[in-house]
This record gives structure tokens, sequence and C-alpha cells, in this order.
């Protein structure tokens, strides 16, 4: 004969099964880094915050600003692809200078100003075969570790900002 | 992940597998969906929101016993810097008893749950993500609107669930998903008006 049992033993038994698996997975906090939101510190942020790198493909386009025949096309937050427009019929892509936030720009006479967070930084891009920093004046803009787009902040998913840690910016370090 | 998984896949065999334990006539199994909850998806096209149940009807003695899964995932990619990231990932397994306040599985029922909570997601006031599981109880009462006479049935089933999670960290994510609003708390409080399942 089959034997049966109510509901309630089964949920009972149920319950004792499940709770002893809830045991076995393990209650409590692990934290871990957020791959996306990084410190550097002060010093690494002025030694490599600016580069002049090989061109590379334009993923996000923010503001544009054409300067005699040179094209120059920002990477939101990233840098500035530098396009020689001389043949406006083929651009052609020279160089991509990186730079640790970046928000504006703006050119006279063959040089390049940008804001990299808190610094000024000029370039001379009379020869775009050959950038070059020219010049950084540090401290020159307030730094805002929240540093926004619009009206949205690029590290809204990175947390309350410690300033004892150095300057924060997205992505791998 | 894994044992997240095998959490339920076990459970859900439990369940079913306890069927056979009991007079044939007198259960039958629930299958329920919550087609709302993808309200819960944000605007990414890889965010993920689920939320369903299994229910094993005890017919004779008009009550229930039922495994629930939530289960929501957000990733952000505001400004296609890093590509889509996940910003917030939840979890949530309860095994319900209900007993019906009629002689049916039907109309109100009152009852209580154990619940598993998996919460991964950016740490408030922090720059670090977080990995946050919980165990936790509670009571909850709910309505059943079914046909109990035939062998299946669509039914609604609306919920008020009411509980408390025991030694874990609580109130510790950024609040950025509907998972995190209700389950990141010492006390958490569920309104599930738009449930709806089929009886067979």
């Amino acid at each position: 004969m089959k034997k049966t049992v109510s509901i309630t033993a089964l949920f009972m038994r149920t319950l004792f099964s499940t709770t002893l698996l809830w045991a076995f997975n393990g209650c409590g906090i692990e934290y871990r880094d957020n791959p996306n939101c990084n410190y550097i510190s002060l010093e690494e942020f002025r030694s490599n915050g600016v580069e002049i790198v090989e061109p590379k493909e334009i993923s996000q386009a923010g503001k544009i600003y054409v300067y005699k025949n040179t094209l120059l096309v920002q990477e939101v937050d990233q840098g500035i692809h530098v396009i020689d427009n001389s043949d406006k019929k083929n651009p052609i892509p020279k160089a991509f200078i990186k730079i640790m936030g970046n928000l504006d720009m703006a050119v006279k006479e063959g040089y390049l100003y940008i804001d990299s967070y808190m610094d000024l930084v000029v370039l001379d891009i009379n020869n775009l075969e050959q950038i070059n920093i020219v010049n950084r004046k540090e401290n020159t803009f307030s730094y805002d570790p929240y540093q926004r787009a619009g009206n949205f902040s690029y590290y809204f998913d990175c947390g309350e900002y410690n300033q004892s840690k150095g300057i924060l910016v997205r992505g791998a370090k | 992940m894994f044992t997240k998984i095998l959490l339920i896949g076990t459970l859900t065999s439990s369940l079913l597998l306890a069927q056979n334990s009991l007079p044939k006539d007198a259960t039958s199994i629930g299958i329920e969906l919550n087609p709302l909850t993808i309200l819960a998806i944000g605007d990414d096209s890889k965010d993920t929101a689920f939320s369903g149940a299994i229910s094993l009807f005890d017919n004779i003695n008009a009550s229930e016993i039922a495994l629930s899964v939530a289960y929501e995932k957000e990733y952000s990619d505001l400004f296609g810097i890093n590509g889509s990231s996940i910003v917030a990932e939840v979890m949530d397994v309860s095994l319900h008893y209900r007993k019906f306040a009629r002689a049916k599985t039907n109309g109100f029922y009152y009852g209580g749950f154990t619940a598993y909570t998996y919460l991964d997601g950016q740490l408030k006031n922090d720059t670090r993500l977080a990995t946050v599981e919980k165990f936790g109880i509670g009571a909850e009462i709910g309505f059943r609107l079914m046909k109990t006479e035939s062998d299946w049935s669509v039914y609604w089933g609306p919920s008020f669930k009411i509980g408390r999670y025991f030694g874990s960290d609580n109130n510790v994510f950024e609040s950025n998903s509907l998972g995190m609003l209700l389950y990141d708390k010492d006390l958490f409080i569920d309104i599930d008006f738009f449930r709806v399942g089929f009886r067979f």
C-alpha cells in the first residue's frame, strides 16, 4: 500500500532540506573591485594622462573642430582623433591623442588647448606627423571627480569619491 | 551561479517527486508567471527579468507549497565607453506554505515562507562591487481565483508578503534596480498583483 503524507509534513521536509542547502551555500558579503572605476595617482596621471598614439576608429564622437586642413573629432572622455582633411573627399586619420578626462578643446595658431581633468594641456599640431605636448598648466580647473557629460556623470556607478586615492578614472588603468 | 541553478533544480525536483507521495487525485501542479516583470527591465538590450513559481496544490487539505523565483539582471552602457557592465543582479528564491481559508484551493490564503536572496552590484558610498547572500523568513496573505472543479484552470494569484532577513548585510547597495529596492533591506515587503498561473 502506498504511504501518503500530508502536504504540511512535505513542506517541513522540503524546508529542512532547503535550509541545509542554504547553509551549505553560505550567507554573507563578498567585496571586489569595480573594473570600471579605478584610481590613479596624480604622478601617474600627469606622466601618462596625455599620449599621442596610432589612429583608431571613432566609436562615440563628441565635439568636432576644424582648423585649416585639420579635423579634430573628440572621443567622449577618451581623447581626440586628428584627421588630415586636405582632401575633403578622402580624409586621412593621422593620430589619436589619448587624454584622460577631456571635455573640451580649442585651437589657436597651430596650438591645441585641451582640458585633462583639472589640468590645461597645450599641444603643437602644426605638423600632424609630429604632434608634441608643449605645456601643461596644472590645476587650472577645479577637479570634479564625477565629471559630467550633459546631465550625466561618467562615474555615476562608482560610488563615493576617495580623494586620498588620487584621480578617479573610468575603465582599465 | 551554478549553486543557485542547482538549488532551484533540487527544490523543483523535490516538489515534483513529492507529488508521488500524495494521492494522485488529491494534488495538482501550478505554474505561475508575472508578465509585468518585463517593466522592471531597463534600457540595455541585455537586461533580463523574470518572476515565476511552481506550486503543488493539496486539493483535500486546501493547502499549497510553492517554489517562487524572481530574477533580475541590469546592465549599464551609459556612454558606451567600456561596453555594457552589470550594475545589479538579484535573485530571490522562496519556499512557501499556504493554507486556504476555505476548503478548496481557491479564495484567500495565509502562509509563511523562507527565502534565499542573492544580490550583486555596486555598493553605496564605495567604488567596490559586492555580492550578498542572505536567508530570511516571512508571512504572506494572498488570493487565488481559479476553477477547482475542472482538471485544469488558468488562475490569478495576487499576494502580499512581508519578511525579514537574519544575520546578513542589508542596505549596502545602490538602489539602481527594482530588485535592489525590494531586497536590499532588513525588512522586505513585496506586493505581487499581476501573477497569473496554469493549474493542471
